[in-house]
């Protein structure tokens, strides 16, 4: 070996050692960044004789990443963001309904009940008469508020669907320009960048992604029916369109390249999906329908009876109410309680008959072959296990994505001890090349001075 | 497995995050002394407790119940105890005049005081409770349902029955009517002995001593009859009491956690989260950077 | 904190037995032959003393595991030893004196105290040979259905 190689090799290991500590350095700064992949300067290529100085990333410095687990990863948080939502979603909606308050409707149908009891022990009372007046307009205003926070918590679901569009919107883009770049040149940053965007995007809809020879990625969408989200620079946005207001709001999905909107089912956007379009609505439809058959009953029987003057045959609710939102009590009877009808003949000022049947339609089968209060009572039952089932699958998920995670981490996260060490070893490396050096340059000058 | 930063501080914090949603599940607990406080904690529980939330309310609407009948039951007591006193009045009368020593002009006063007695036990029977008339079935606001019009008693009420829902499907009558008044036959008597002593019958009275018992017997068992309605109500009442109180006693047990306990398991669960937070600052400090100072 | 898996219920698994994660020392079975008033359809119950917990008992339905209450031995009550119990009822347990009768009392949280009250006016009074017991409502109206607790364990 001639003094020159010495200097060649040791200049070509300094700089392979300087690549090496640069790569480490870049690590140790990237510890806190979860969607980083560590690098690995690979010496073998970097030293070798016969690789020439080659100083571009790729080829000499290797990027660590997890391939298929990263993708397992991604698929899998999709029912993180979907059983989170979930559970924020039927949480609310169990706050709605406020039980087991006193100004919760369990507690309202019950004291409406008993005031009809009551008026009937005192048929002829003004005092005991408004009362039943009273509590009708508080039954009919707890319907008329569930109503309206379910509805508003419907739009509300609705703004998110819109914002949650918007941002998988700006992902798409994000990953569709990165595709684009990596086709003039592979760069390991943009592939970082472009894993960030697809980690965020796996969590707010449910993807699967591919990964082509050309270093472009595919993502898509879909379960039985799978929708291109990205491919290449092909991208399939999300666009969406708010109704004007209406009792039933929910705002409506489309893909910009086709698509049916109910490919969308898993992530924070399908759980919001299903809550503005199937439970919500359920919830209000059930809300409803208790709200209309409770007048309609109470009017049935009010109708036959007779009150004081010996009318008979009005209404003490607002007749065909549609649902929970316009139930009312009577506006007759609001201005003048003592229209209200006790009796069951006329001329029996002493008759509460009437009042006592009202009251007793609290244990008839009122609604769908069963009680008011048990067809109430299943709707908090729903939710509450709704919550109860949504809390115990995020737990669960939470924990596989751990896992997936600390896989992921194992293979391509960044260990400071790993990388300190190796930061000790290239620097002595480092240190003895230089020192090569001096001493091949040494050795050149002792050269030099004997001519 | 290699381990790297973020799998040591991942790990950790599960820990902690299980940790600390315990702690607010108990915080909860003890603030709220209730371990099922919404339906999400316990769907199955909580729909169980909220069935008889409403039985409690139901119960408590028939003690209200009880309490209105027994004041009504309580006071058809006092009427009709004043009514029979005036019926006996009247047999001791009957008696007098039955007797044949007596003079015709005795015989004429002991009409007028019978006279006087129908006048009375009229305004008796059409006493109010409440405002309401007692006596007069279901016609309550009639003020007068008995009239004497100094011969005959009349009658203008009707035979309707008020009802107080007392449990579940059972209904007790509070009133008694003008008509079951009529039927002991007792103003009949009275106004036959009233005209038989009116016209110096002495044997005529005589005779309606026996009817007059009778009336006075139907008189009695009619108040008997009321007795018996609030005897039941005492009855329903003292175990509607003891249900009310078993149900109450079954939701403390579901809704309120013992707070001892309670307070025993947060303190463990804090004491436990505290030592997991330490651990991990120091867990996280440890790399080997602090070696090579 | 429980489960509705675990909670109030009684597990008898091998020796070791459970109510609400801790140790049952003592079980009792007990037949209300008139049910249990506001449970009319209950009548088979369990009375079990637990580790470290005493003098509380749990007293749970063998049918509806889910209705449980606490109850006190009513003989640790001061006020209880002026208490008579009615010889009919006594009889129709197949008991011939108080002495061989055990009285317990049901306990409740009273929601503005937070403290426990007892049932004194009407203890389940049982036959602890038979097992036959009955919730007496007893008439003196001096006894309370939400006796204060504090104060009172001898």
């Amino acid at each position: 070996m001639s003094i020159s190689n010495i200097m060649g090799t040791s200049r070509i290991a300094l700089s392979a050692y300087q690549t090496a500590i640069s790569t480490t350095s870049k690590n140790i700064s990237n510890v806190g960044n979860p969607d980083y992949v560590r690098r690995r300067a690979d010496l073998g290529s970097l030293i070798s004789p016969t690789s020439g100085l080659a100083f571009g990333e790729e080829g000499n410095i290797e990027r660590l990443e997890s391939g298929f687990i990263q993708r397992q990863l991604w698929y899998k948080t999709q029912f993180v963001g979907r059983h989170q939502t979930d559970e924020m979603v039927y949480s609310q909606i169990e706050t709605v309904f406020n039980e087991p308050t006193s100004s919760g409707l369990s507690s309202m149908m019950g004291e409406f009940w008993n005031s009809w009891n009551d008026l009937a022990n005192d048929p002829d009372s003004n005092t005991a008469k408004a009362i039943v007046k009273d509590k009708g307009v508080l039954l009919s205003n707890t319907f008329n508020q569930l109503a309206i926070d379910l509805q508003t918590m419907q739009r509300e679901v609705g703004d998110d669907v819109g914002d949650t569009a918007d941002k998988v919107n700006t992902l798409l883009n994000e990953i569709k320009t990165i595709n684009e770049t990596m086709g003039s040149g592979y760069s390991y940053d943009m592939a970082d960048a472009r894993d960030a965007a697809i980690s965020k995007l796996s969590k707010l809809i449910n993807i699967s992604v591919t990964e082509n020879s050309d270093h472009k990625v595919n993502i898509t969408t879909g379960g039985n029916t799978l929708v291109p989200l990205v491919s290449g620079d092909f991208i399939n946005e999300l666009e969406y369109h708010v109704p004007p207001f209406q009792e039933n709001y929910a705002v409506e999905l489309s893909f910009s390249e086709g698509g049916p909107s109910s490919a969308i089912s898993g992530g924070i956007l399908g759980s919001l999906l299903e809550a503005q379009e199937s439970s919500i609505p359920s919830y209000l439809q059930q809300v409803d329908a208790l709200a209309v058959a409770i007048s309609r009953e109470v009017n049935e029987v009010h109708k036959s009876g007779f009150n004081l003057a010996d009318v008979t045959g009005l209404d003490f609710f607002n007749p065909d109410v549609s649902g929970a939102a316009s139930m009312g009590v009577h506006e007759d009877i609001i201005d003048d309680p003592m229209l209200i009808a006790t009796s069951d003949a006329a001329s029996e000022a002493g008759n509460g008959n009437i009042a006592n049947t009202i009251s007793d339609l609290q244990n008839d089968y009122g609604i769908n072959g069963i009680k008011f209060s048990d067809y109430y009572n299943s709707i908090i039952s729903e939710v509450g296990s709704k919550v109860q089932e949504a809390s115990f699958l995020r737990n669960s998920q939470e924990m596989v994505v751990a896992t997936l995670q600390n896989h992921r981490d194992s293979i391509s996260g960044v260990s400071l001890d790993e990388e300190m060490s190796n930061l000790i070893k290239y620097e002595q490396a480092y240190q003895a090349a230089s020192r090569m050096i001096s001493v091949a340059d040494e050795l050149i000058q002792t050269v030099l001075n004997l001519i | 497995m290699r381990i790297t930063q973020s799998i040591m501080s991942r790990n950790l914090m599960t820990n902690l995050n299980i940790n600390r949603e315990t702690m607010t599940e108990l915080q909860n607990a003890a603030a709220n002394g209730k371990e099922v406080s919404k339906s999400s904690d316990d769907p199955v529980r909580f729909a169980k407790a909220s069935r008889f939330r409403k039985t409690l309310s139901q119960y408590d609407q028939y003690s209200r119940n009880i309490n209105d009948g027994s004041g009504w039951v309580d006071n058809n007591a006092l009427v009709m105890n004043e009514f029979h006193a005036l019926i006996v009045d009247a047999r001791s009368i009957a008696i007098q005049g039955s007797d044949a020593s007596q003079s015709e002009e005795t015989r004429q006063v002991l009409s007028d005081r019978v006279d006087d007695m129908i006048e009375e036990s009229v305004a008796t029977l059409n006493s109010t409770y409440l405002g309401k008339s007692i006596f007069s079935g279901t016609d309550t606001q009639n003020m007068e349902p008995f009239e004497y019009d100094g011969s005959n008693i009349t009658y203008t009420g009707n035979e309707g029955k008020m009802n107080r829902r007392i449990s579940e499907g059972l209904d007790v009558e509070i009133n008694i009517t003008g008509s079951d008044i009529e039927s002991t036959g007792v103003f009949t008597s009275l106004v036959a002995l009233r005209d038989a002593l009116a016209v110096n019958d002495d044997a005529g009275v005589a005779d309606l001593l026996q009817d007059l018992q009778d009336a006075s017997d139907k008189v009695l068992s009619l108040d008997a009859q009321n007795g018996l309605v609030k005897g039941h109500m005492q009855m329903t009442s003292a175990r509607l009491e003891t249900s009310k109180v078993n149900i109450q006693s079954f939701l403390s047990e579901t809704e309120d956690a013992d707070l001892a306990e309670v307070i025993m398991e947060y303190n463990g669960a804090e004491m436990a989260y505290e030592a997991a937070l330490q651990v991990t600052s120091k867990a996280l400090q440890l790399n080997i950077m602090d070696f090579l100072r | 904190m429980n489960t509705s898996a675990q909670h109030s219920n009684v597990e008898e698994s091998g020796e070791n037995r459970e109510f609400d994660g801790l140790q049952v020392i003592d079980l009792k079975h007990i037949d209300l032959i008139n049910g249990l008033p506001g449970f009319e359809h209950l009548h088979a119950f369990v009375l079990a003393e637990l580790e470290g917990y005493a003098p509380f008992c749990a007293f749970q339905s063998v049918d509806e595991p889910d209705i449980s209450m606490l109850m006190i031995d009513a003989k640790l009550l001061k006020i209880w030893q002026e208490v008579d119990l009615p010889p009919r009822e006594l009889e129709i347990l197949g008991l011939d004196n108080k002495t061989d009768s055990k009285q317990y009392v049901i306990l409740k949280v009273d929601q503005g105290t937070q403290e426990f009250t007892a049932n004194i006016k009407a203890p389940i009074v049982f036959n602890p040979i038979s097992g036959a017991a009955n919730q007496v409502i007893l008439d003196n109206i001096n006894l309370s259905v939400e006796h204060p607790l504090t104060n009172e364990l001898a």
